[in-house]
């Protein structure tokens, strides 16, 4: 056993480390690339799985928790490239959110609103009884209102779903990272007032939301003039479009902004905005599919095994809880906003997973100079060890047993007149 | 065994509409019939909401009429209902014989052994029915009264394509047809007209035979463009497209039934069988050409167009219109005759306008919901 170990680390891990050190951005880039696309392929035929989890499960299997041929440090020069993906998705989510509809159904608003509330009392009200710090406690709790855009949206193209369930989660979930950012924000900078007072820390929160709220008005106005002058979205527009939500990005990134949050807005905005339809491909077309996949390897990296089981009590107990608050809200409120129960849980499984949002979230510079980050980042990553597997799954049956994607069969649905 | 002829006041209406239920996101159809069905449930309304072959179809039909304006207050209450519903779960509800981009192999079709039996039976057919139309009922007393009226009404099947015609695009392209959606129908091994026997007891026979080879199992089989309906103890006109708002598919109604007050009474139509030597011809120029098609008389074999056949047509009925309450229905679509005015032609300049299939059908559907 000990030989097979000694011949293993001589064949394979030491050239890998050797090369590793050696190895340039678009090598790295490309590695993981082809690394993802393949497991995933054999993750799907073999075990069935979505291709998410794939690409997830070939960043844990590659990461520090398993083989550990990549340390995060190694995948550092390419956090950029992932919060860019990540602002991409959010983008095309926005713009596929409807807002109008929470004026049509203020049922809607009303779920989104207890939703968020119910599952951050929840998480914080749990940490707090095990013992956990108030701050500790209160900045989980924010980070755990979000769902994955990420994964939301990726599942719904692959299984190309389309109907009220996958409708109403885009819509809640876009809504619940704009509250988990703006909470996370607030809670920080209070936190930092109780530490220094030489930041001026309560104006950070508003010059950052109010910041990422322009840029994406300024994003959203100068897409509406564009597919204007290309008189609709064509394959043109499209490419000007992506290179503009990538510019809108690196300014929110160089100037201290939330990328995330601007480019949700902006989406959000454009659809609200467009006196025209707004219609992009999947992630942009391939340009963007390649992005997100790598987006979904890197955040399989950030998982973390030794996270898990440090906090592995909390983890536990702020999923099922979160699951729990989400799913029961969803639930409840699915009659009277006009869907029935069974669809109501369905809406909620599908706003379970947690992603590269959430890592995003946890990894966020004003949170790590704060003396709780340690303690944070340890039961979030642990939680989202659990949900970065399951949860895709999850979303996949939720979408599938709702009958909205292709090939679903529908259960309990009445006889169809005949031809 | 045919089933006997139930008895129904002469000359009452009903109609029946398929809708097509669109996403808000690109305007697509979207299958959220069951949800659409579940909501709707819990409100109340008039006539009836049915789920239909696909998920995102929904058909909505009156409860019998006398008269053009009760149906038309009808259909406007049922219309106002659905709308409001499909707002709530943020779906447009759209009128039109076809969907302007659809892909068929995309629907998905109620899970149930019926379809099982019909898909593996038409294949790719057999999705590619999403197609919308409107099916008109008219009262008849009895059941050779109502054959009497089936093949009457057989020489102006071209008048209600071409009237209602609605469908011009098919997956995304102009099919340079008016109603393309008949092409979909005429596919199908048991389309086309029924059998020339004008008594139930021929009727009753041709349908035993017809059973007795196993073809067919009852009268929903045949997909005829206009059959008895005994059940209801209607004739059923179904040869028209879904039109594009709730008042043209009420004037419609409204001057089949004076038209067929017409026949029943004056009698100055007599059908014979040498009627359909032109059907298929006249048809075929009413669903490629709309109201410009050309339509050769049966009896006089006579070419005019379809404009002029139906103005010709409108004058003859006018005592009958108000005696129906269908003045000013019959008013609205001579009107619209002489302007050239079609559904079909209002999609194609929608479409020069806006220049995508998408942005048609959200105008489609904003001109069905009224927003």
């Amino acid at each position: 056993m000990e030989s097979l170990r000694t011949l293993y680390t001589t064949l394979v891990t030491a050239p890998i480390d050797a090369m590793a050190t050696t190895l340039d951005f678009s090598t790295r880039f490309a590695l993981l690339l082809v690394a993802g696309i393949v497991v995933a392929e054999a993750a799907r035929r073999v075990l069935r799985l979505p291709r998410v989890t794939g690409y997830l499960l070939c960043g844990a299997l590659i990461g520090p928790s398993w083989l550990g041929f990549v340390t995060p440090d190694d995948i550092a020069p390419l956090h950029v490239v992932g919060e860019m993906a990540l602002g991409l998705v959010v983008f095309e989510l926005g713009s596929r959110v409807d807002l109008a509809w929470l004026r049509r159904n203020p049922w809607l608003l009303a779920t989104s609103l207890l939703e968020a509330t119910i599952t951050f009392g929840a998480v914080g009200g749990l940490l707090l009884a095990i013992g956990a710090d108030t701050a500790v406690a209160g900045v989980v709790a924010a980070i755990c209102v979000a769902s994955s855009p990420a994964v939301l949206l990726r599942i719904a193209h692959e299984l190309r779903a389309r109907g009220q369930a996958t409708e109403r989660a885009m819509l809640l979930c876009a809504l619940n990272a704009i509250y988990s950012i703006v909470l996370l924000e607030t809670l920080v900078a209070v936190l930092h007032l109780g530490v220094s007072d030489t930041m001026p820390t309560l104006l950070q929160p508003v010059r950052l939301l109010c910041g990422s709220l322009l840029l994406g008005v300024v994003t959203a106005l100068v897409l509406d003039r564009i597919f204007r002058a290309f008189s609709g979205p064509g394959a043109d527009a499209f490419l000007l479009a992506l290179s503009v939500i990538l510019l809108c990005g690196t300014v929110a990134m160089q100037t201290g902004l939330s990328t995330p949050l601007a480019l949700l807005l902006g989406g959000l905005l454009l659809r609200h905005r467009s006196t025209r339809l707004v219609l992009f491909p999947p992630h942009f077309g391939t340009a963007g599919g390649v992005l997100v996949v790598l987006l979904f390897v890197l955040t399989g990296i950030r998982i973390d095994i030794a996270a898990l089981l440090a906090g592995s009590g909390a983890a536990l107990g702020v999923v099922a809880l979160r699951s729990a608050a989400k799913i029961s809200v969803a639930a409840a409120l699915a009659r009277p906003s006009g869907l029935t129960t069974q669809k109501g849980v369905l809406v909620g499984v599908a706003l379970t997973p947690m992603s590269a949002l959430t890592l995003l979230l946890v990894n966020h510079a004003p949170l790590a100079r704060l003396d709780v980050a340690a303690a944070v980042t340890s039961i979030v990553v642990g939680a989202l060890f659990i949900v970065e597997i399951a949860g895709p799954v999850a979303c996949a049956i939720a979408l599938r047993f709702a009958g909205e994607t292709t090939h679903a069969r529908v259960p309990g649905t009445e006889h169809a007149r005949t031809l | 065994m045919l089933e006997p002829f139930s008895a129904s006041e002469a000359l009452s209406l009903g109609v029946e509409l398929e809708l097509q239920l669109l996403s808000r996101v690109d305007y697509d159809l979207t299958p959220v019939a069951a949800d659409l069905m579940a909501a709707v449930a819990r409100r109340k309304h008039p006539g009836d909401i049915k789920p239909e072959l696909t998920q995102s179809m929904i058909e909505i039909s009156t409860s019998i009429h006398r008269s053009h304006d009760t149906l038309l207050a009808e259909l406007r209450e049922i219309r106002d209902v659905l709308c409001e519903t499909a707002d709530t779960l943020n779906v447009a509800v759209a009128g039109g014989g076809t969907h302007p981009f659809q892909h068929w192999a995309e629907r998905r079709i109620y899970d149930t052994p019926r379809f099982h039996h019909i898909s593996s039976l038409y294949g790719y057919l057999a999705k590619q029915f999403t197609i919308f139309g409107q099916h008109i009922h008219v009262g008849c007393p009895s059941p050779d009264e109502a054959l009497f009226l089936l093949h009457c009404l057989s020489r102006y099947v071209p008048q209600f394509i071409a009237l209602s015609a609605s469908s011009p695009f098919v997956q995304g392209t102009d099919t340079g047809f008016a109603s393309a959606r008949l092409n979909s129908v005429f596919a199908f091994p048991l389309s086309g007209r029924a059998p020339f026997v004008e008594s139930w007891r021929e009727f009753g026979a041709y349908f035993d035979k017809m059973t007795a080879t196993g073809v067919v199992e009852g009268m929903k089989d045949f997909y005829w463009d206009i059959r008895p309906k005994p059940e209801f103890g209607t004739i059923e006109v179904r040869v028209c497209d879904t039109p594009l708002t709730v008042e043209t598919a009420a004037d419609i109604a409204g001057y089949i039934q004076a038209l067929s007050r017409m026949l029943m009474i004056e009698r100055t139509y007599m059908p014979a069988e040498d009627d359909y030597l032109v059907y298929t011809f006249n048809r075929f120029q009413a669903c490629r050409f709309g109201l410009d098609g050309t339509f050769v008389d049966p009896k006089t074999h006579e070419h005019r167009t379809l404009r002029e056949d139906i103005l010709i047509t409108l004058a003859t009925i006018d005592r009958h219109a108000i005696e129906t309450g269908a003045e000013s229905a019959c008013a609205r679509l001579a009107a619209r005759v002489r302007d050239g005015v079609s559904d079909a032609q209002w999609c194609r300049d929608r479409y020069a306008e806006l220049g995508s299939t998408n942005e048609l059908a959200r105008a489609q559907s904003g001109l069905w919901m009224r927003r």
